[in-house]
Formats: structure tokens, C-alpha cells, sequence
């Protein structure tokens, strides 16, 4: 086959534009330094959006045989494997800015407790950053996307300084909060990268409650607006779309020269060659082209000397319980839809009542879906039929609450991505599979989460929906992947410096999650975005000094 | 192929939202016709009724009312599994003498089915009550004139809780 190699060899390759590569193009461009993107997909249309479609305007059209834009990947197209039974849920994103078009916004500063976790109980690798090391990068991107919150700082959850104002409580959120607090449990105002009021030029939220769908007006953080946008106003990022990469090329010099691609569409191979690379595009993906860019040196993919690089993946366990608060039952329904999603968020708090727990780390909770939804499915535990069944419904409708906590899930070295023996994708690539577990220390965690959980909503006098103790979402379902090429001081235990830069090969960086060394309870985006900034000033500045 | 430079016009936030909150208000289609796709019109009838049943007629519309019928019939007809085993899911209710029974006949049996977890009569009615929850929660009559709801559309101000008695 004939491969289409351009002789030009660019700068700095970033290969994705969600969080990760988003904001290595902003960060690297804003400094004069020019930067080729590889997108996966191209750029999806706002004006296509389904936002302002109520629910059976949505079911005319599909029966119409419309349907909204395709923004998730559909798994056929780029499938994966998993080790039965352990069923892994990958949702992806190809196309311009990722994930980004439709993630929960949830924008949670890790703390010590966060950083320090490894170092004190011993569990894997210590994290070769703390705090104050990207503190700093959290309040620029904080200033620069637009961040909404209170002023309301836990150890767990510091850095409240620059926030937007956060939107008024729900009721029901009231409720759960007070009752939480009865509880002795800290409920804050949730922190979320949504523009409560006009900021950076981008137009605030107009509470339309639609956000899952992408938002019309780009009020959210997207990497697309916030961060491609402007880059491409300095002239010195260029675009290649469909660019789906299958390897990073090895030198004899032991340093990385290119990216070899396939047009999406028409399969087309071509080589790039760059100077240096930065790897965003995301957690699973960017671990299997790492994995797959196999070598004589590298044998088990590039910059893989220390074996850890497809190991350790770690997600987040997750459950929901719902309610009903007595108080609210009959009220009448209001407007809940505030900016999408949880106004409250519960930190962490397990470090601190002095209780020896018998498992490692934590676990927090979010609380979205509480008040009037676009629908009843809860009607579904209830029983009966009927007039009086339709009362019950009408009655529960406005005082729904709901709790999603999320725990921390250890990184095991048995939780991997894998590439061998796999079947190859349509560019004749190989395929990733995934083989994930939890363990006891998860199982006793999500004991004490149930409780709690439980706890709160019997505080708030709530007549909670039939659960199952102990049930757990899908594995992947948090879409909180991480630690595959994980950061730590030693060269033999991680993949990378503290910089994301390669221990093996210093002109590659990875800035999206799988950098990680744990996981912790809280959504990652806000700190992807803070590593890949911090990570990009330091490429910079090597590149100035002539090191790079 | 390179992107070409896009900008989203950002001045007048404000203005910009509210437009495109009308934009969405333009949009709104025109109910279809409704047309059966997938079961007969004699199915159609059983179904109109059963669906009634579940979610009746009050001060607001019922599930017939509301069409659920032909929301449960684009299901079948766009899940074909579901929707041969619909078939012979009505099939059976028609043989329990549904079709031609009195309302409250109608509601004995239903009561019936409803009481006998785990077997299949209580599966068949499960099965319609929740896609009858889905169809009627999920429609205009269902959801704003039963549950009130009035959203997903153009606020300038959230004001969240608005009950005095709630601290608001």
C-alpha cells in the first residue's frame, strides 16, 4: 500500500482535542509554538444540537425517522473486548473536543488527601506531585474556563477562590443537604464548569436542563470553544481531521519521530513526522496506541521498559438510590432543570472522624436528578395500576432525590489493557481488551457507601426505592478511566515523570487520564486539564531552554 | 483536510441564548397523524384499552388520550423481538376475555395479574404497565398537564427553591 508521508516535520504533534489535547494545543500555540492535532473525528454542529427539543418532540422526530447527532462513538465502528463476565463500559468520543461535547461538568480539585493517599498507606506508587505543585494550574484554568461553585473549602476539597456564582438549591437538594448535615456529613455547593454568568467571552447558562445533548450556547467548558477555537485564532494550530492514530514511531535515536494514521473514512494510511508528541486521546485509546507502537527496543510498546504502561487501570464504583421526601410529596412541581445535573456535592469525609476503617481511601457523592424530570421511570417500583396509581406517581413527582456516590477503586495490575491476540480493527490494527475486577477493599468501601447513603436519606425521613446492597453500575460507567501510564519517580514502577513526560522517551507526553497514579473518588477533567497545562508550560520551557 | 478557522459568535450572551431558546420554540413539529405500524387495528384496540387501564382518566388525560398505544406500537415496530413477543402477550390477554369485558371486569383482571409476582401473567401486565409508564410520563399530556413539568426551556434567572416553608 502506498502510505502517504509528508516530508514536513512538525513541531509538536497532539494527538486528540478533548481535555487532555484541547489544552496542550491552547497552552502550546499561546506560547508561539506551532502544534498539529490529530482529531479523530471532525467538528460536530451546535446548530444540530437536539437542546431545545422537548421529550414527545423527540419521539415525533425519531419516529420521523430523524435522529440527533451520532456525538458517542458507536463501539461497532472501533470495537473491544472485555474478560467475561466483567462487562467494561467504554463510552468515546471521535470528533472535535471529545468527551468534552457532553461530560458531566463536574470540576472537583484534588486535594493532599488525594495526592498523599498512596504515600501514607503504601498502596502502589506515591504520586511524584502534591497540591502545591498544581494548585497554581487549577486557579488558571479555574479563570480561564469559568468555573461556578461556593465558598465553602473542605481539606478534601480545597480552591474555592476564583468560582462564578453557584446556582440556587433544588429543593429536594436542600433536604438532603440538612439531612446530611444531621448525619454530621459536609454537603457543599457542587463546583462545575458551567458559566453562571458571561465569562471569557462565553455566554451563560440559560438553565435549560439539556446539557447532556451538547449545549447551543457553548456554556459549558468545551475543549472545542474554550480551548481549539482560540488557538486557531493564533495561527499556529492546524487541524487534520479523521486522523485515527494507530502508532507513535521510534527512532533510532530513542526518541519518537512521528505518528502513523488512518483516515477514518477512507482508511488511507499516512506517517506525520514530528519533533515532539503529546498523547490525548483519553485514557483507553491513547493506551492502545502506546501499546501498539511496538519496537525492537520497545517491544511491549513504546516507552514501556518498565511494563506497567496497560496496567493499573483504575475506574471509580458508583451506585444510585432514590427517594422521596415526605415534605415535598404533593407540592406543586417547579422548574428544576438550574444548570443540568447536582448543585450539591458530599466530599470526602471518611479521614476524618478518627474511625479506623478496614479498607484504604474514600469515596464522595453526587445528587443528580433530584426534583422534576422529563419523565416518571421511578413509577415502574411502584405497585398497582389505576387512579390511585396515577395519584402515587403525581405525588412522589416533585419530591424525588437521588444519591450517587462515587468510590474510590485501587489500582491493581491485573486491571489491564491488553492488545495481544486481540482481532484488528478495520485499518488492520489490533483491538483492546480490557480485563477489570474489584476487590475486598472496594467491596468493604461500598459497605460503608450503602450505609451512608441510607443514612442520609433516613435523616431526611425520604421513602427510599427498593435497592439491592451491594449492587454496583457497570464497570466503566463513572467514565472516569485512569492509570495506565502513570506518573511516579521511580522509572521502574511508572511510565512517566511528574511532568507527563516518558521516563523512556523524553519527546513523548501523555496528558489525559491514564497519567494518573490513582484514581480517587472525584471526576477528573478539572485536574486533566490542570496536569496537561502544567505539563505543557514545562514542554515549553525545554523547548526554550533547547533541551527538547 | 484541514479545519478550516470556525468561530461561535459569543457577544450578547444573553440576546444569543434567548434566540436560540425561540429557535427551538419554531421547531416545534406539528403532531403526526397517528398511524399503526406494526400491530393490527384489532390490536390496536385491545392495547388502547389496556394501556387506559393502567394510567385512566381524571381531571387529566389518560394513557388512550395521550396516545400511548401508538408509542408502545413504533417500540414493536422498531424492536421486532419486543414486538412478537407484544403479540402474543395481547393474543393472551385477549384470551382472558379483556377485549369484551366490562371496565371493571377489565380492572379485576388486571388486579389479578398485578398480585402474582413471579409468574406469567404478572410479567405480561409488568411489561405493559412499564412501557405505558414510559409511553405516558414521556408525552406532552402526561407530562405537563398530569406532572406539571415545565422546563427544558429559556430562564434568565434559576431560582431554584421556591417554597417559602423550604427556606427559600
Amino acid at each position: 500500500m502506498y502510505v502517504q508521508n509528508a516530508p514536513e516535520v512538525h513541531d509538536v504533534i497532539v494527538i486528540g482535542s478533548g481535555a487532555a489535547g484541547g489544552m496542550a494545543a491552547w497552552n502550546l500555540t499561546r506560547q508561539g509554538v506551532n502544534v498539529t492535532l490529530l482529531d479523530a473525528g471532525t467538528r460536530f454542529r451546535r446548530e444540530d444540537f437536539w437542546t431545545h427539543v422537548k421529550p414527545w418532540q423527540w419521539r415525533e422526530r425519531v419516529e420521523r425517522g430523524m435522529a440527533p447527532p451520532q456525538i458517542r462513538l458507536d463501539n461497532a465502528e472501533q470495537p473491544y473486548s472485555w474478560k467475561d463476565p466483567n462487562y467494561f463500559e467504554l463510552i468515546r468520543v471521535w470528533g472535535r473536543g471529545g468527551k468534552t461535547n457532553i461530560w458531566g461538568r463536574v470540576a472537583l480539585r484534588y486535594s493532599d488527601v488525594d495526592f498523599e493517599g498512596p504515600a501514607k498507606d503504601g498502596w502502589e506508587i506515591p504520586w511524584p506531585i502534591r497540591y502545591k505543585d498544581i494548585a497554581p494550574y487549577y486557579d488558571r484554568v479555574e479563570q480561564e474556563i469559568g468555573v461556578c461553585g461556593g465558598d465553602d473549602d473542605q481539606d478534601s476539597l480545597p480552591g474555592s477562590k476564583f468560582h462564578l456564582p453557584p446556582p440556587a438549591l433544588r429543593c429536594g437538594e436542600k433536604f438532603l443537604q440538612a439531612a446530611a448535615r444531621r448525619q454530621g456529613i459536609s454537603v457543599v455547593n457542587q463546583r462545575r464548569a458551567v458559566v453562571t454568568k458571561p465569562h471569557n467571552g462565553h455566554s451563560p447558562c440559560h438553565f435549560c436542563g439539556a446539557c447532556g445533548r451538547g449545549c447551543d450556547v457553548s456554556a459549558f467548558f468545551n475543549s472545542t470553544d474554550y480551548l481549539l477555537d482560540p488557538a486557531e485564532k493564533t495561527g499556529k494550530l492546524k487541524i487534520i481531521d479523521n486522523a485515527v492514530v494507530a502508532r507513535i514511531l521510534l527512532g533510532d535515536n530513542g526518541l519518537a519521530t512521528g505518528v502513523q494514521y488512518f483516515d477514518r473514512f477512507t482508511k488511507q494510511e499516512r506517517v506525520i513526522r514530528g519533533k515532539r508528541i503529546v498523547l490525548g486521546a483519553s485514557c483507553v485509546d491513547s493506551t492502545r496506541i502506546l501499546l501498539n507502537s511496538k519496537s525492537a527496543k520497545y517491544p511491549t510498546g513504546i516507552g514501556n521498559s518498565s511494563g506497567v504502561i496497560g496496567n493499573y487501570l483504575c475506574e471509580q464504583v458508583r451506585f444510585h438510590m432514590y427517594g422521596f421526601v415526605p415534605d415535598l410529596m404533593g407540592t406543586k412541581a417547579l422548574n428544576d432543570d438550574g444548570i443540568g445535573g447536582e448543585h450539591i456535592y458530599m466530599p470526602r469525609f471518611n479521614h476524618r472522624d478518627g474511625k479506623k476503617r478496614d479498607y484504604l481511601r474514600g469515596f464522595g457523592s453526587q445528587f443528580w436528578g433530584i426534583g422534576a424530570q422529563p419523565g416518571a421511570a421511578y413509577a415502574k417500583q411502584l405497585d398497582g395500576f389505576g387512579l390511585d396509581f396515577k395519584k402515587a406517581v403525581k405525588r412522589r413527582y416533585p419530591a424525588l432525590v437521588a444519591m450517587h456516590p462515587y468510590g474510590e477503586t485501587l489500582p491493581r495490575k491485573e486491571n489491564r489493557i491488553t492488545v495481544e491476540g486481540t482481532p484488528v480493527d478495520k485499518y488492520g490494527v489490533p483491538t483492546l481488551r480490557i480485563e477489570y475486577n474489584i476487590g475486598d477493599n472496594e467491596k468493604k468501601m461500598i459497605a460503608e457507601m450503602y450505609d451512608m447513603a441510607e443514612g442520609v436519606m433516613r435523616a431526611a425521613k425520604a421513602e427510599i426505592l427498593p435497592f439491592e446492597r451491594g449492587w454496583l453500575d457497570s464497570f466503566g460507567s463513572a467514565i472516569h478511566e485512569h492509570g495506565t501510564c502513570r506518573m511516579g519517580e521511580d522509572p521502574r514502577r511508572s511510565a512517566l515523570n511528574g511532568f507527563n513526560q516518558m521516563h523512556d522517551v523524553k519527546n513523548l507526553f501523555v496528558v489525559d487520564g491514564s497519567a494518573f497514579s490513582t484514581a480517587s473518588e472525584k471526576n477528573p477533567t478539572l485536574t486533566i486539564l490542570a496536569l496537561a497545562w502544567r505539563s505543557t508550560d514545562y514542554m515549553a520551557e525545554e523547548m526554550r531552554k533547547g533541551n527538547l | 483536510m484541514l479545519q478550516a478557522s470556525a468561530t461561535l459568535a459569543i457577544a450578547a450572551p444573553a440576546m444569543q441564548a434567548q434566540d436560540h431558546a425561540q429557535h427551538g420554540l419554531t421547531q416545534i413539529e406539528k403532531a403526526a397523524p397517528q398511524v399503526a405500524r406494526f400491530f393490527s387495528k384489532q390490536e390496536m384496540n385491545l392495547l388502547a384499552q389496556l394501556v387506559e387501564q393502567i394510567i385512566p382518566r381524571s381531571d387529566t388525560p389518560g394513557a388512550a388520550d395521550a396516545n400511548v398505544h401508538y408509542f408502545v406500537d413504533f417500540q414493536a415496530h422498531t424492536n421486532r423481538k419486543l414486538g412478537s413477543q407484544l403479540k402474543k402477550d395481547l393474543s393472551w390477554v385477549r384470551k382472558q376475555g379483556f377485549a369484551k369485558a366490562e371496565s371493571g371486569k377489565q380492572v379485576e383482571l388486571l388486579t389479578a395479574w398485578s398480585k402474582t409476582k413471579g409468574t406469567e401473567p404478572y410479567r405480561i401486565f409488568k411489561q405493559f404497565k412499564d412501557l405505558t409508564i414510559d409511553g405516558y410520563y414521556g408525552s406532552k399530556e402526561g407530562l405537563t398537564q398530569e406532572l406539571g413539568w415545565n422546563a427544558n426551556t429559556f430562564l434568565r434567572e434559576f431560582k431554584g427553591c421556591t417554597h417559602p416553608e423550604h427556606g427559600a
